[in-house]
């Protein structure tokens, strides 16, 4: 993976976009900073296998990835979203090896890497450490037991305002760089179906759609159309995000 | 020959100690499971009993062994789909785990019978003071990991017929008795669908002859055939799980084969 530049060097003051990272009491990230790794994150850019080993850790900093799970016959949806808010490889922070799913970069962006040697040796020293990940982790099962029960019972065009949403947090941006294409994978439904949900959106004003991207024009009625789920779900983060 | 864990000794009865039939707790060692068996206190869990209410404080982690518990989400439309199964492989109470109080789920008991409990507080104490407590819960914790994230693309992806298959196999493993109690209206919930497209389902199965259905009780009759209508999402999940847990023995014995 490339790196932009080389890392600042300890004692400099760190500086990090990953909102777990700046969850962190100033001891535990001064000490952490110098171990990470900037890289960036390319677009359509393989980060893990599923049930890969894995190697490294990443604090994303900017972008979008994606976690899919896909089955046997090949048809895939998309079980969560992580951005700046987020880590990839979450299961390392149990114990684990792998990921179950692959995680993929659906918007280029750049994240920090650790290793999982690091990673392991930080959680089991530093307590404030271990704190924030393990409610990153609640914050992730909460939106995992939600989604199932959301792409259960809730309509195309709810799921996909709540998408929107979701990745308009990531990227805080109202201009989202995603083609139709992507939106109907991570939905895992049809294009037709999402263009036709689209085309509803638009004229109700909520979005302007065009080739590459989907420009949110109000938030406001995405979060009306939008299902429950999309509030539960950042509730949670944001209530884990800010600490015991 | 099928072992009915019903008959099995209560992990806090005399003789029962860690042969208990809870998985997590019988694969402590024998310092942690001293540490955390003056706080265990067996109970007797009644048939679709609250446990956890969403957003409620959580007051006791469960320890199932013979019962069967199911984490909802319920939808401010009444509409509700279940997310996870949960039985004598794990425990009941992840949130506390992870430093929360609460979670947006309702965990009811799907299938009655035994567990054992623990105040939270405590519970915290423990996880605290054992580093081989806390390894082994996090084991749990990815395990739940790892079916929640399958549980999202079937829940998305597959039919009827298939997801209910899934979740009767997942309650056949945790109550590890061919018979069990279980209505349409639950099994309804738990695939996220009214009842009278499941017991449309159930009668198709019985008259395959994979299982039998009579006031409130299933018997599933033919296990492989069972496994063959659900979706690869079980077994998915079991290979994973065999990953996590090399030496539990995660398949039922030889179990429901006339």
């Amino acid at each position: 993976m490339s790196r932009p530049g080389p890392l600042s060097r300890e004692g400099a003051r760190p500086t990090p976009s990953n909102r777990l990272l700046l969850a962190l009491p100033s001891s535990s990230l001064q000490r952490l900073w110098p171990q990470l790794a900037p890289v960036h994150l390319t677009a359509r850019q393989v980060v893990y296998r599923s049930d890969e080993r894995i190697a490294a850790v990443y604090f994303v900093e900017s972008g979008l990835c994606s976690l899919m799970t896909t089955t046997r016959d090949g048809h895939s949806v998309e079980s969560a979203a992580i951005g700046y808010e987020g880590l990839l490889g979450l299961t390392v922070g149990l114990g684990g090896p792998s990921m179950p799913v692959e995680t993929i970069v659906q918007v280029p962006g750049s994240a920090l890497r650790l290793s999982v040697e690091l990673f392991r040796r930080e959680l089991a020293r530093d307590a404030a450490v271990r704190d924030v990940v393990n409610r990153y982790a609640h914050a992730m099962l909460v939106h995992l037991l939600q989604t199932a029960a959301c792409n259960r019972l809730h309509g195309l065009e709810q799921r996909c305002c709540r998408w929107l949403l979701a990745a308009r947090d990531r990227l805080n941006a109202n201009t989202l760089p995603v083609t139709q294409e992507l939106v109907a994978t991570v939905l895992g439904v049809r294009r037709p179906s999402l263009t036709l949900a689209l085309k509803s959106l638009q004229r109700a004003g909520a979005v302007v759609y065009r080739r590459g991207q989907i420009v949110i024009l109000s938030r406001k009625t995405l979060e009306g159309t939008a299902c429950e789920c999309y509030a539960v779900v950042r509730g949670h983060l944001e209530k884990a995000l800010k600490g015991s | 020959m099928e072992v009915d864990r019903r008959q099995q000794p209560s992990i806090c009865e005399p003789g029962g100690a860690l042969n208990g039939t809870n998985r997590l707790l019988a694969s402590l060692s024998a310092t942690d499971y001293q540490l955390v068996l003056s706080s265990l206190e067996p109970v007797q869990l009644p048939f679709k009993s609250l446990l956890h209410a969403r957003d409620e404080r959580i007051e006791y982690v469960y320890f199932p062994e013979t019962a069967v518990c199911s984490i909802i989400a319920v939808m401010t439309s009444g509409d509700a789909a279940e997310s996870s199964t949960v039985g004598r492989d794990g425990f009941v109470g992840v949130p506390v785990a992870l430093g929360a109080d609460s979670a947006p789920f309702d965990t009811i008991v799907q299938v009655p019978g035994r567990a054992v409990r623990m105040e939270a507080n405590r519970f915290r104490e423990c996880l605290q003071a054992s580093p081989g407590l806390r390894k082994v819960v996090e084991r749990h914790i990815e395990a739940l990991l790892v079916q929640s994230f399958q549980s999202t693309a079937c829940n998305r992806l597959h039919a009827l017929m298939q997801r209910c298959c899934r979740w009767l196999l997942l309650t056949h493993d945790r109550v590890g008795a061919s018979e069990f109690r279980l209505t349409h209206d639950l099994l309804a919930v738990m695939v996220g669908v009214r009842r009278p497209s499941v017991t449309l389902a159930v009668q198709e199965l019985e008259r395959m002859k994979v299982l039998s259905y009579t006031r409130g009780r299933f018997t599933i009759a033919d296990r492989a055939g069972l496994e063959a209508q659900s979706c690869e999402c079980y077994r998915v999940v079991q290979d994973h799980l065999a990953r996590i847990f090399p030496a539990a023995n995660v398949q039922p014995s030889a179990s429901g084969q006339t």
